[in-house]
């Protein structure tokens, strides 16, 4: 797509304030603008930014530029239904299209499970903004005022009963769009807000327009993309984190007919050949002998942290909370706990591996990717190719996962400084093994709670220090890392590390330690990790004070809390948890959190142990989520269930060990996710709280799934199931 | 000779050691089948060879003789021209696909299933889908939309 207009540049100093990283000091830098690295895209939608997402097209349909970014969560679906409801049109007279980054201003990154929860309201008041622009037109046409009309589907209604149609106020078949002069006039008032029932689409379960060219092989994703002319690149990979290129020895490649360019880039760090035909390229991968070489050797790489040591020298950066008094003791020591949980660096193992395509010129460049950031994979190419962002237009392809991957793409990256090379489209296809060890990874993360119950069960105090990695920050150059950490406690390392018990002598304590690793946003950042500890723990209190782990749970929550209360009250009606009968081997757990202050999620795993064949199976998962009102039940449902099997999978299976700078894992039979013959039956309940906003669903449901699965496992062996993941030899262990 | 959805496709010479999944996607511009980890471990490269499911990463041109390969794109509903084949009728009405990169893996392996076995139980489903990973999670769908293909009403485990 394209389309001419021009595009608002948000200032800089903007930029900087609201990617957070201005606090890091890093504004000192400002004065120098060309040293800054390109920065993603944080910014949330302000009423300017929206003017063009929702237009009308002159065959009398609306067209929506979605925002968002799709991979798979079907934001786009339930925003278009919010566009529908404004606008009363169905799902046929509405199209959802992906923007090209000429086609809108810059929006906010694909992160967090904000698309939903952050842009629901923005889109809403453009679409009533639309609408009532177009109510002004009518009136002007049919000489009535405004409040004359009647709103009724895809158009008004006159009061003689005549129709104006939104097709006829189409003028010259020239798009209608709201202009600047538009946002003056008051907001109007949104059907979202007083959902009237026969147009509101809010609560439908709408399908993804892809979905029947999903089913039928005819999606296209970044890895489908064809641009005519394109040449071919087989692009070598550092084999170790900082390695260097050094040389290359091209071989029998030298000569092979059909090769167009042999890149030894030592600038950019690439070794690629680039060939008119994709078969010749990949065959010769063996030919060719790449040297690369470390010449600050490889430090800093570590697939765990040791929190003890900290811990002696009481040795942690930044502190969460501290109120009361921690030291607070217990009167019985037997009603105190002190416990270390541990998990391991994951990779998002999306089953696309990142492919892009890029078309360089002396003055433009067109790239094609799936990215959860099209503005910051244009920023950082322009970046590389020394052009201004507005001469680099990415157009983003459906993602086949991301899951935070795909904040940036160096697929398209590598392609785009191949193509200017050799003055040619190129594609550039990674590997699933350069997945693995070319991406960034979920750091490991170390805890140590310290925590005490009253007899009558009441958390006296509770004190947490954990290690890990920044994350939110893990992608910042190495060149200005060290501004950020002196001033920034990440706080994607930190999401979810606040309990939600009501704690009066509470210390949380944490460092984050850069790596050599890279590092960056993984599904839920650190929510998973940190909830498995502090749910564990949660656990561990309730057995110590002999109470019913749910019972322990509401004892200990405080009223502001009242809606975790609410879904723990569910899932254990949902459960027939106070009836569980668990047999000789099985296990009942539980574990609950909130998402980002906002969606509460409780979980009820049930397991089953096999010693006869060795197994540990999760045989059901019962979930209640409060993710306030749903706009589409069933793409909500979808992202429930999708994160509670990625929860297992965690649980069991996944993990990257490095060694010598390198993962040791580089295909799915070493880095296993769960399979279909080991998904559990997944019952689900969301709670309908029609006066609550929408709130986060992508990653909400998974903080809590590890710790429902390991408390299963102490009720069922008195094991304590301390580091992820876990299997059945670590039960067999004597203790 | 090969046959590719029914049409007889001629394999130039310096093709022979390429893989079915590359030669599908580069050669015919079938896109269809897709590539996940290369070497037989997702599904995502699910095609019916003489009517199985197979790995086409693990195929090679040479050694696929005379071979008929169905893609996803030659699924066919056997009684109707102008409608989709049932499996991707019920995977559309269970709404199975999230970001959608595995499913036609998945539906060539369902497909594969449902011709040998049309009434398969939540075990033989299973068993047969558990060499197709899907990383957004979408089991449970998966398993509903075998039933409903099959005619059949889902059942718990
Ligand atoms: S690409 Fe063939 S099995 Fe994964
Ligand atoms: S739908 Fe995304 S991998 Fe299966």
């Amino acid at each position: 797509m394209t389309n001419n207009k021009p595009l608002k540049q948000v200032s800089r100093r903007k930029f900087l304030v609201n990617t957070g990283w201005a606090a890091a000091g890093i504004t000192l830098l400002s004065s120098c603008q060309s040293l800054l690295p390109a920065f993603p895209s944080t910014s949330s939608p302000e009423l300017e930014d929206g003017l063009l997402w929702i237009q009308l097209m002159p065959s009398g349909e609306v067209q929506f530029l979605c925002p968002r970014m799709e991979m798979g969560q079907g934001a786009a679906v339930g925003l278009t239904q919010i566009v529908a409801t404004e606008l009363k049109v169905d799902q046929a007279h509405i199209q959802c299209q992906t923007p090209s980054t000429n086609d809108l201003p810059r929006f906010k990154l694909t992160v967090g499970s904000e698309s939903i929860a952050v842009f629901h309201r923005p889109v809403a008041i453009m679409a009533a903004r639309l609408r009532e622009y177009l109510r002004r037109e009518a009136a002007l046409k049919a000489d009535l005022h405004p409040s004359d009309l009647k709103h009724s589907n895809a158009g008004f209604i006159s009061p003689d009963g005549s129709v104006i149609s939104y097709e006829s106020l189409v003028i010259n078949t020239v798009p209608v769009i709201l202009g600047d002069k538009d946002l003056e006039t008051p907001a109007p008032a949104l059907y979202f807000d007083t959902p009237t029932s026969d147009t509101s689409q809010i609560g439908k379960n709408w399908k993804h327009p892809d979905i029947q060219a999903i089913v039928c092989g005819k999606m296209t994703y970044s890895r489908d993309v064809k641009v005519p002319g394109m040449a071919f690149a087989t692009v070598f990979h550092p084999p170790f984190f900082n390695a260097k290129l050094m040389d290359v020895n091209w071989g029998g490649a030298k000569d092979k007919p059909g090769i167009i360019d042999l890149v030894k880039d030592l600038e950019n760090n690439l070794a690629a050949i680039v060939a008119d035909n994709p078969f010749i390229a990949s065959s010769l991968r063996n030919d060719v002998e790449v040297l690369w070489q470390s010449p600050d050797g490889i430090k800093n790489v570590t697939s765990n942290f040791d929190i003890q040591a900290h811990i002696e020298t009481d040795d942690f950066e930044h502190e969460l909370i501290s109120t009361g008094n921690v030291d607070t003791p217990a009167t019985d020591s037997r009603n105190t706990i002190e416990s270390g949980y541990e998990t391991p660096v994951y990779t998002h193992a999306g089953l696309e591996p990142r492919s892009a395509v890029a078309s360089v010129s002396g003055t433009s460049a067109e790239i094609w990717c799936g990215s959860q950031d099209p503005f910051f994979v244009r920023d950082r190419v322009a970046r590389l190719l020394d052009f201004d962002e507005d001469q680099v237009v990415v157009h983003p392809q459906r993602m086949g996962g991301a899951f935070g991957g795909r904040v940036f793409c160096r697929a398209a990256e590598e392609a785009a400084i191949l193509s200017r090379k050799s003055g040619l489209p190129v594609r550039v296809q990674w590997s699933r093994e350069d997945e693995f060890q070319n991406s960034y990874f979920q750091p490991p993360f170390s805890h140590h709670i310290k925590a005490s119950v009253s007899h009558d069960g009441t958390i006296i105090n509770w004190q947490h220090d954990f290690l890990s990695a920044p994350i939110i920050t893990g992608q910042v150059p190495s060149n200005i890392a060290w501004a950020v950490d002196m001033f920034v406690a990440d706080k994607g390392t930190s999401r979810g590390a606040i309990s939600p018990y009501n704690i009066t002598n509470h210390r949380i304590r944490y460092s984050d330690i850069r790596q050599d690793i890279p590092v960056g946003a993984w599904r839920g950042l650190g929510s998973a990790p940190n909830n498995f500890a502090i749910e564990s723990a949660i656990d561990e209190l309730a057995e110590i004070s002999q109470k019913d782990p749910i019972q322990f749970r509401l004892q200990n929550l405080p009223a502001k809390n009242a809606r975790l209360a609410s879904v723990l009250r569910e899932v254990s009606t949902l459960s027939n948890w106070d009836s569980r009968a668990p047999a000789e081997n099985e296990g009942y757990g539980v574990a609950c959190s909130i998402y980002k202050n906002e969606t509460c999620v409780a979980i009820v795993a049930k397991i089953k142990i096999d010693h006869q064949t060795e197994d540990v199976t999760i045989s059901d998962i019962w979930c209640a989520q409060d993710n306030g009102t749903t706009i589409n039940p069933d793409l909500v449902e979808n992202q429930v269930v999708g994160n509670i099997i990625w929860g297992c999978s965690i649980t069991l299976k996944e993990r990257i060990n490095f060694e010598a700078g390198r993962s040791m894992q580089t295909n799915f039979d070493d880095y296993e996710i769960l399979r279909h013959n080991e998904c559990p039956n997944i019952h689900i309940k969301l709670l309908a709280t029609k006066d609550t906003p929408p709130l986060p669903v992508g990653e909400a449901a998974l903080a809590p799934v590890s710790a429902s699965i390991t408390n299963a496992v102490y009720a069922a062996t008195k094991r304590r199931i301390r580091q992820l993941p876990f299997d059945y030899d670590v039960l067999s262990i004597d203790t | 000779m090969l046959y590719i959805n029914d049409k007889q496709v001629e394999i130039p010479d310096e093709l022979s050691d390429t893989p079915l999944v590359q030669f599908l996607r580069d050669y015919l511009d079938l896109t269809g089948t897709k590539f996940g980890c290369g070497d037989g471990l997702c599904g995502a490269c699910t095609v019916h060879v003489n009517g199985s499911a197979a790995r086409s990463c693990q195929l090679v041109l040479k050694d696929l003789a005379t071979a008929h390969i169905t893609t996803i794109e030659g699924l066919k509903n056997p009684d109707r021209t102008d409608a989709l084949h049932p499996v991707q009728d019920a995977w559309i009405k269970e709404a199975v696909p999230q970001c959608g990169y595995c499913q036609p893996g998945q539906i060539m392996s369902a497909t594969a299933l449902l011709i040998e076995n049309p009434q398969p139980t939540d075990a033989e489903i299973s068993e047969a889908m558990s060499g197709n990973l899907c990383r957004c999670g979408t089991y449970p769908r998966i398993r509903k939309a075998i039933h409903t293909a099959a005619g059949g009403q889902a059942h718990d485990k």
